[in-house]
């Protein structure tokens, strides 16, 4: 929608209007600790991290703040403390904490000057499964900067991963980050045949969206994750290591390969309110710059407040979201056939990415 | 004598001598027994052409008037001094051989009874003893530019009756049949007494003409009415086609929307934007009406232009407070367009050649003055800005708009005149292969005015307005996810009004209003057989409001006098609904939603209603200076949903509902009116304040496009405004213009219990409408008869703007944090615009006339940010701000009439 407001800017502005940096006299001068808390309900999968908002203007990169006190408290008064394993990095004490369903929680920092900091109770909903899961492709577009300088869409083909919940009376919500773990086979020198793998992070913020799916409870077509359509890749070479002939290393030449196996791994983080309208107010706060057609700018409300001066800034959230891992295998045969899912056991390679000689890992996928 | 005239008998010594030498052997134009007597006017025209003098004079003075041929072979001082004598005129030179007749200086009233005209028969001869009593008809008009004079009044002494002039312009009088001396009075102009011979009922139009004119040879003044300072309203502004058309353009064309920014208490929406807020309420609260009729989104492409062709405009009125009772709707003020001519005797047409678009209107008498026919139009043809442009999309986009208006009046009899009205505007845009848009208004009246008797009148309106607005996301690339989002407002309008002047002393308005609601909120659906989108409709709204009025515009005593009137506003949202009904306890969202409750077609959902009183007081301290206050509450029904400062055609309108309580305004405004040197200087300063409830603001992230929860995503809060006003204006001589300053503040305040239905912790904040200081200089200086000199210069704080203060990082998303809503400012605007304009010709009889204007926009290339944004520049952010015209603009324009 906002492209197509553009075009009054651009109607007016091709001819006289213009930009000019802009240095506003803003006021910056407090130190502001920012929270990032995340509970779940698997191991391995909860940390507090702990730093300080930096100037909007600033280059810096974020302070860590150490030596804090952390403890979460659930509703039945128990404690679970968090000690710090890197700066300003703090994860539970108890190795296999992981949260409970339907238990809610309360974070507690105490920062070392002294301020305390609790959040608001968060609670971690029962885990909830897609009923539908399917493939397809579309063309995604992205601007690109050409030789002349000019601005150009180009476009790119896209297979996409996408859900389907249905039956539930409430407004399902989730979020979504995923890894792709690539299986190809390489043969060299004739004779040596390599087990490869690569695994492929998406970090993007994903979450349902309500643009589609507000008129019913139910929400269609929610993507979750990309990939390209095509089977054959580019990935790093292998040679033998100069030094050490009898060893295969990783050349500087990049070659192309079919894939054998690609296996989506989907985590699902079912989002109670709270965290849900955090998130929409993130995605929200992306897409507004301040521009003349963009939505009004606001402050992102988190769920924490400094218990000893309620006036103080707090920056962060802390999220409770119960999370569900998928994984299927993906098979796509050309763009506009039908892709194919086969879901499977949840897969973990011992590295994101490695080779090995003349046998598949333990974690293969036949 | 005013020592502005200069003698006729030294003037015409002048003459003598400077044309002594002239043509005077050329003959009189052939003639013969039926033209021995000819039109005074096609005299002049053939005696300009044998001497190479030049005679300015209005045809008015000497319309139906003929002159003997022989005149023609006067001497020039003796064929003045006979136009002077027959059109009782004043003679005044402005060089050698340019003279301009002015209408002589008219006894004052102090002088007893004015000099009159010849009898004027009204009816038919024939007719004569037929009747005991008949009616008289008519007009009362500007004799300088023909326009009516509501208000105005005719008054037979003998017979100690009178009757005023209706909004339309006419009245109508029983009287005996005989013979009468009529006397006309209106305020600011000189009272004139006519003969009248009354035989039969007949119609007969006067005119009247302002206070007195004062001439030398280089400076022309005229005196101006003093309506300003003797009115009971105040906070009110009218202009008439004539200043209309010497206000400050923009693109070559005067844009009225933008031209009212410049006067106090109205601010625009930013450069070149056509909305505007009056003394702190937003865009919506702005009742605009196309000859009766409300207009929903009056820019063409985003603000560029407004919808109103300025050639169609024959006046506007503003009014900022003290709105009269017939007025509702909206809470802020009432910007009345009136479109046509009041000159419905020629055939006329003018138009203009821009940049970027161009404009024309045709005036056209039909069947003998029995009806006559206004049509106008405008087409631009910008997509040659696009083309000019190093970007392939945008090369391949197209942008413009079209607009077409009519009307048709008709005269049935004198009692009876029909009058219908018509105007379609079409936006379009489009970007190559991605999103179009489109948007229309359809706005359509008739009305019928009904003369009962001399002092009761009457008018029914039957009118709709529909706004359309259609998105189309059709990117070919994307096929499964093109859509088309549709939504439209359509309003019909029942109003009648009645007119009762029962004597000089009182006015009365009464009448009654109803308006019919038909929104469609939104239609999403798939732009074709391809695209996946799960179709969406948000089911249609219906609402009733209606309003019963009376008013009475009063003189209490000679210094006191007041419009005291009342109205009854009446609101039903109805079925067929859906409600949603949420729980008390949390804040309002799709997951707080305990209940729906279905209602049946044209069942009441919810009911809202409320006195609206409406008092203006004027109390005059001396002919030239008076003190008023006003005092207004209007209830509001329908708000725009929108979260830009700038008119946005994507904006939604939604109806007041069971969630949305109506919008109340009321305001109290004190004033001090005072004028100088015979009203040629204007001076007033106002104070008012203004307190709001049921604002609506919005939560962080709302979503306002195709929403079924709209309601959840909408904050209620409350306001105030208040502010002072200065103004000080030149009506009259080389250099007219005027000078304001005005300082306002306008403040905003949620009632929210939790966070997300808190906006800076429920504190006051300031509105984006708060721009205390506002300084605004227009001047027209006439150079010469042909050449125009005009300016303006604006100054206005920056407006309240929410900037970003930290950056930080969660979940691995690098976010912001903003600071409190509109806690700071952009940088102070100011802009100086200057144009000349010259003119071809002045002749009132040449058929062709033509101007050039020649603008500079920004004249000192001051850069002014209409808005300022961030753009992460790895790894801090850097904030750069927008402006449109960073430096002079030239601009040419073309404007022509024949």
């Amino acid at each position: 929608m906002n492209k197509a407001f553009l075009i009054l800017a651009l109607t007016i502005i091709v001819v006289w209007s213009c930009r000019e940096p802009y240095k506003p006299d803003i006021d910056t001068d407090q130190q502001v600790l920012v929270i990032d808390a995340f509970l779940t309900n698997y191991p391995g999968y909860n940390f507090v991290k702990l730093t300080l908002a930096v100037p909007y203007d600033s280059a810096g990169a974020y302070p860590a703040v150490s030596n804090a006190t952390v403890y979460l408290t659930d509703n039945t008064d128990s404690v679970f403390y968090f000690e710090e394993t890197g700066a300003g990095y703090y994860e539970p004490v108890t190795f296999d904490f992981e949260g409970v369903i339907n238990k809610s929680y309360i974070l507690t920092v105490i920062a070392p000057d002294g301020n305390t900091y609790v959040s608001k109770p968060e609670t971690l909903l029962p885990e909830m499964q897609p009923s539908n899961v399917y493939g397809g492709y579309y063309q995604a577009q992205h601007l690109r900067k050409n030789s002349f300088g000019q601005m150009v869409m180009e476009t790119e083909d896209v297979c996409a991963l996408y859900f389907d919940y249905e039956g539930d009376t409430l407004t399902p919500r989730f979020r979504y980050n995923s890894s792709q773990l690539v299986e190809y086979y390489l043969i060299k020198e004739l004779i040596n045949f390599f087990c490869c793998w690569q695994t492929h992070k998406d970090n993007n913020l994903r979450f349902t969206n309500e643009k589609y799916t507000s008129s019913s409870f139910n929400i269609y077509k929610q993507e979750v994750c990309i990939t390209q359509p095509y089977s054959r890749i580019e990935v790093k070479d292998l040679c033998r290591d100069p030094d050490d002939p009898g060893t295969w290393i990783y050349s500087d030449q990049n070659t192309e390969v079919y894939e054998y196996k690609r296996i989506a791994k989907i985590n699902q983080y079912r989002l109670n309110n709270d965290s849900y309208n955090y998130y929409r107010e993130v995605d929200e706060q992306s897409r507004a710059g301040g521009k003349i057609f963009d939505p009004v700018i606001s402050q992102l409300k988190g769920n924490i407040t400094c218990s000893n001066d309620a006036s103080k800034l707090i920056f962060g959230f802390f999220e409770a979201s119960t999370l569900s891992t998928m994984s299927y295998i993906i098979k796509r045969n050309g763009i506009g056939r039908p892709v194919e899912l086969e879901r499977i056991e949840n897969v973990a390679p011992s590295s994101p990415e490695g080779f090995m000689l003349s046998q598949t890992p333990d974690f293969w996928v036949q | 004598m005013n020592p502005g005239i200069i003698s006729i008998k030294s003037l015409l010594v002048f003459v003598f001598l400077i044309k002594l030498t002239t043509t005077f052997s050329q003959q009189i134009p052939p003639n013969n027994e039926q033209t021995e007597y000819q039109p005074i006017d096609s005299l002049i025209s053939f005696y300009e052409q044998k001497t190479g003098l030049r005679i300015y004079y209005l045809p008015a003075w000497f319309r139906n008037k003929k002159m003997h041929v022989s005149a023609t072979n006067l001497s020039p001082e003796d064929f003045l001094y006979k136009l002077t004598e027959t059109g009782r005129c004043s003679l005044v030179t402005l060089d050698s051989a340019t003279f301009v007749l002015v209408l002589q200086h008219i006894p004052t009233r102090q002088d007893g009874k004015n000099e009159k005209n010849s009898a004027v028969l009204v009816g038919k001869m024939q007719e004569y003893g037929k009747y005991k009593k008949a009616t008289l008809q008519g007009r009362i008009v500007d004799g300088k530019n023909g326009e009516s004079l509501p208000g105005a009044r005719l008054y037979i002494d003998q017979l100690k009756t009178g009757t005023s002039v209706n909004k339309s312009g006419e009245f109508s009088i029983e009287l005996p049949v005989g013979d009468y001396e009529v006397t006309l009075s209106y305020m600011g102009y000189e009272e004139s007494v006519r003969d009248v011979k009354l035989v039969s009922p007949g119609y007969a139009d006067f005119e009247i003409f302002e206070k007195s004119v004062n001439l030398s040879e280089v400076t022309i003044t005229s005196n101006r009415s003093d309506n300003n300072v003797s009115g009971n309203q105040m906070s009110l502004v009218k202009l008439d086609a004539k200043t209309i058309n010497e206000l400050p353009v923009s693109f070559g064309e005067v844009d009225i929307l933008k031209s009212i920014t410049l006067l106090p208490g109205i601010q625009s929406s930013g450069e070149f934007g056509t909305g505007f807020f009056v003394r702190g309420g937003g865009a919506d609260q702005n009742l605009i009406l196309l000859e009766d009729i409300p207009v929903f989104n009056s820019s063409h492409l985003f603000g560029l232009t407004s919808i109103i062709n300025p050639d169609g405009i024959s006046g506007i009125t503003v009014y900022k407070a003290g709105i009269p009772a017939r007025y509702g709707e909206r809470a802020s003020s009432v910007l009345d367009i009136r479109l046509g001519t009041d000159n419905q005797e020629k055939a006329a047409f003018k138009g203009g050649i821009g940049l970027i678009n161009s404009r024309a209107t045709l005036d056209l008498p039909l069947g003998r003055n029995k009806a006559h026919l206004f049509l106008g139009g405008r087409t631009t043809y910008s997509d040659w800005l696009l083309r000019k442009t190093h970007d392939v999309d945008l090369m391949n986009s197209s942008a413009g708009f079209s607009d077409l208006n009519g009307q048709l009046v008709y005269n049935i009899n004198g009692n009876n005149k029909l009058s219908l009205f018509g105007y379609y505007s079409n936006d379009r845009m489009s970007i190559k292969n991605s999103t179009g848009y489109n948007y229309t208004n359809l706005i359509g009246s008739l009305r019928w005015n009904h003369i009962f008797n001399s002092s009761l009148f009457s008018s029914m309106i039957f009118g709709f307005s529909k706004y359309n607005y259609v998105t189309n996301g059709f990117d070919t690339l994307q096929r499964d996810e093109t859509y088309k989002i549709k939504t439209s407002l359509l309003y019909k309008t029942l109003k009648y009004n009645v007119t009762w002047t029962p004597s000089t002393n009182h006015l009365f308005d009464f009448g009654l209003t109803g308006a019919l609601y038909y929104e469609h909120p939104g239609e999403l659906s798939p732009y074709n057989s391809l695209s996946l989108i799960v179709p969406v409709k948000l089911a249609s709204e219906k609402a009733l409001e209606f309003g019963l009025y009376a008013s009475d515009n009063m003189n209490i005593t000679e210094k006191l006098g007041a419009e005291i009137g009342l109205r009854y506003s009446g609101y039903r949202y109805l079925g067929p609904a859906a409600v949603y009904l949420y729980d008390p306890s949390t804040p309002k969202s799709a997951e707080s939603i305990m209940d729906t409750v279905q209602y049946g077609k044209n069942k009441t959902i919810a009911a809202y209603s409320g006195f609206e009183p409406r008092i203006a007081l004027k109390y005059a301290i001396s002919d030239l200076s008076s003190i008023k206050m006003s005092y207004n509450r209007i209830n509001q029904y329908i708000n725009l949903v929108s979260n830009s400062t700038v008119i946005n055609p994507a904006d939604v309108w939604k109806l007041s509902n069971t969630h949305i309580k109506p919008l109340q305004c009321d305001q109290l405004a004190i004033g001090y009116f005072r004028n100088f040197n015979n009203n040629m200087y204007e001076t007033s300063l106002e104070l008012y304040y203004k307190t709001l409830t049921n604002i609506i603001e919005y939560k962080n992230g709302a979503s306002l496009l195709v929403n079924p929860f709209l309601d959840a995503d909408l904050l209620k809060a409350k306001g105030y405004n208040y502010g002072i006003e200065l103004f000080i204006r030149k009506n009259t001589g080389l250099l007219t213009g005027w000078l304001t300053y005005a300082y306002s503040t306008s403040k905003r305040r949620t009632n929210g219990k939790t966070d997300v239905e808190q906006v800076n912790r429920n504190e006051y904040f300031p509105s984006v409408y708060d721009k205390p200081h506002n300084i605004n200089l227009i001047g027209n200086y006439h150079i010469s008869k042909r050449w125009r000199f005009s300016w303006t210069f604006s100054y206005n704080t920056g407006r309240p703007i929410t900037l970003p203060e930290y950056r930080y990082s969660v979940g691995g998303n690098e976010l912001v944090h903003y600071s409190d809503r509109n806690e700071y400012r952009l940088p102070d605007y100011h802009r100086l615009d200057v144009s000349i304009t010259s003119s071809e010709t002045l002749k009132v009889k040449k058929l062709w006339k033509g101007s050039w204007t020649f603008s500079i926009i920004n004249l000192y290339g001051r850069k002014n940010y209409y808005s300022a944004y961030f753009q992460k520049e790895y790894p801090h952010y850097n904030f750069y701000a927008l402006y449109i015209i960073g430096r002079p603009l030239p601009t040419i324009t073309y404007n022509f009439s024949f």
